[in-house]
Order: C-alpha cells, then sequence, then structure tokens
C-alpha cells in the first residue's frame, strides 16, 4: 500500500474531533462561496451522514513539523467496473496559495491510484478555484468538460470544470512532482 | 553579482521558465512570483520542488505557508534560496 508520510507533509484518516470544524467550515460564507455547502445549513448529524455517503477514502493532510492541519481530501463516487472514481480537495485557507496542501493532495493520488485500479480520476472544480492549479493543464490532467453557469456563489454564475487526471501521466508526473517528498 | 552567482542566476530562471509563462530572457529578479511570472500554488509547489532537487534548498515549500506570496520576487526567491544553496547537479 503507498506511504502517506511525505518528509514535510502527511496524511491521516479523519477522527471525530475533525468534524464540527469541518461542519463550520463547509457553512461558513467564505467556504460557500468557492463550492461548499452554498449557504445551506444542514443540521449536523444530517451533514455528518450526507458526507460519508459513497465515500471510498477521505485524509487530512498535515504538515509533519508542526500538525498544522492544511486541508481534507477525499475519493468518492468509485466506480469499479469502469476505472474510474471522484476526488475532492478542501483547503482549509483557500484565501491563500497553499502549496503545501497541493503536495498533500499529490500524495492522495499515489495513494488512490496504489490502492485501486482505477485507470483516471475526476476533479470537479468551481471556476474561480481553477486558478490555483490551472499550470497543471495538459501535464498533470486534462481538462474534460465543463459545463457553464453551473454554480450560483456570491452573487454570480460560476462554471465548473471537469478535470481528469490519467494514471499514466500521473505516474510520470509524481516521479518528478513528489521525487523530493519521498526521499 | 560575481561570475558563479550569475550564472546560477541564470539557471534559476531558465528553470522557473520551464514552470512560467514567461521565457527566462525576461524573468528579472524585481519579478513577481505570482502576477508577473503567472506561477499559481501547482507550479509554486514546483518552484519548491526544483529548488530542492536541482539547487540544493530545502527550506522553500515549508516557508511558502508564511510568506507573503503575492509579494515575492523570483530575486528574493534566488538570494534567500539558492544563491548559497550547495548545487546537487
Amino acid at each position: 500500500m503507498p506511504s502517506l508520510h511525505g518528509r514535510r507533509v502527511y496524511l491521516r484518516a479523519p477522527i471525530p474531533d475533525d468534524y464540527p470544524d469541518l461542519y463550520l467550515r463547509e457553512t461558513s460564507s467564505d467556504r460557500s462561496a468557492l463550492g461548499g455547502l452554498a449557504g445551506s445549513t444542514p443540521p449536523y448529524e444530517e451533514w455528518l451522514r450526507a458526507r460519508s455517503a459513497g465515500v471510498l477514502c477521505q485524509h487530512i493532510a498535515l504538515t509533519t513539523a508542526a500538525n498544522t492541519r492544511l486541508g481534507l481530501v477525499t475519493a468518492f463516487g468509485a466506480d469499479f467496473a469502469n476505472g474510474h472514481a471522484h476526488l475532492a480537495a478542501l483547503s482549509f485557507a483557500p484565501e491563500r496559495p497553499r502549496p503545501m496542501f497541493l503536495i498533500g493532495l499529490g500524495i492522495f493520488i499515489d495513494y488512490v491510484f496504489g490502492c485501486w485500479a482505477f485507470h483516471k480520476l475526476y476533479l470537479d472544480v468551481v471556476e474561480p478555484n481553477y486558478a490555483q492549479f490551472a499550470s497543471g493543464a495538459g501535464q498533470v490532467f486534462e481538462v474534460e468538460g465543463r459545463l457553464k453557469d453551473h454554480h450560483y456563489l456570491g452573487g454570480r454564475r460560476w462554471d465548473q470544470i471537469i478535470l481528469a487526471i490519467h494514471r499514466s501521466r500521473w505516474s510520470e508526473f509524481s516521479a518528478r512532482w513528489l521525487g523530493g517528498e519521498r526521499a | 553579482m560575481t561570475e558563479r552567482a550569475e550564472e546560477a542566476w541564470r539557471e534559476f530562471a531558465a528553470a522557473v521558465a520551464e514552470i512560467s509563462i514567461v521565457p527566462a530572457e525576461e524573468i528579472r529578479r524585481d519579478s513577481l512570483l505570482v502576477d508577473d511570472l503567472g506561477l499559481d500554488s501547482l507550479a509554486l509547489a514546483e518552484l519548491a520542488m526544483l529548488a530542492e532537487t536541482e539547487f540544493g534548498s530545502d527550506n522553500l515549500l515549508e516557508d511558502l505557508e508564511g510568506l507573503d506570496v503575492p509579494r515575492l520576487t523570483a530575486g528574493l526567491v534566488f538570494d534567500s534560496y539558492l544563491a548559497t544553496a550547495p548545487r546537487r547537479v
């Protein structure tokens, strides 16, 4: 099984103490503006049940040095017959660039490809979030779809962009990109 | 800059150009990583990994968590992390 530990970032499964904070983040106005619960505030117990539906695996990404929580990464909607699944990534500091969280996401993608024989993973991104990793188009992922005006957030409509991370391309990128983290 | 430092700067600019929207010859010391060179979070992580694997600097990735990234210039990164680091390649 692929390691969940890098030199500076590691992943662990969420524990009960994590969930109240996740609930507050996903129901806050800041988070809602970029793809959380879009303004709704379901009861905590209902939210807890709903967020585990269809989840294959999920981890909190933390820094090794200070155990600072960087974000949550999730694989869900697995289709084993056709060999694909969906990913979600929730940064705990969405207002600023967070390269270490992307390292955590990279470790997670390695993990998912290592544990299951998916040939590609989908990542649905709300348009304003895409700018954080648009440079990866064509080398890390392919843009396979765009749902026009799919989201209504912060008083305007945004596209949803569907990215696909292919196993073959990922392994090549991962070796180069995560090499220093795995050393 | 000394001749060695100038050579290191040229190598650094060439490496940055590979992950940037700007060609190496247009990368200046006062170029802002985000606004001028177009580096997003993924490219910043790649820059930190590159600094580590090719230039022998270990701290950039962790420091990016606390730095005011929009104000970071190529020259500041070079001076703080790369100019004196032992080369690994």
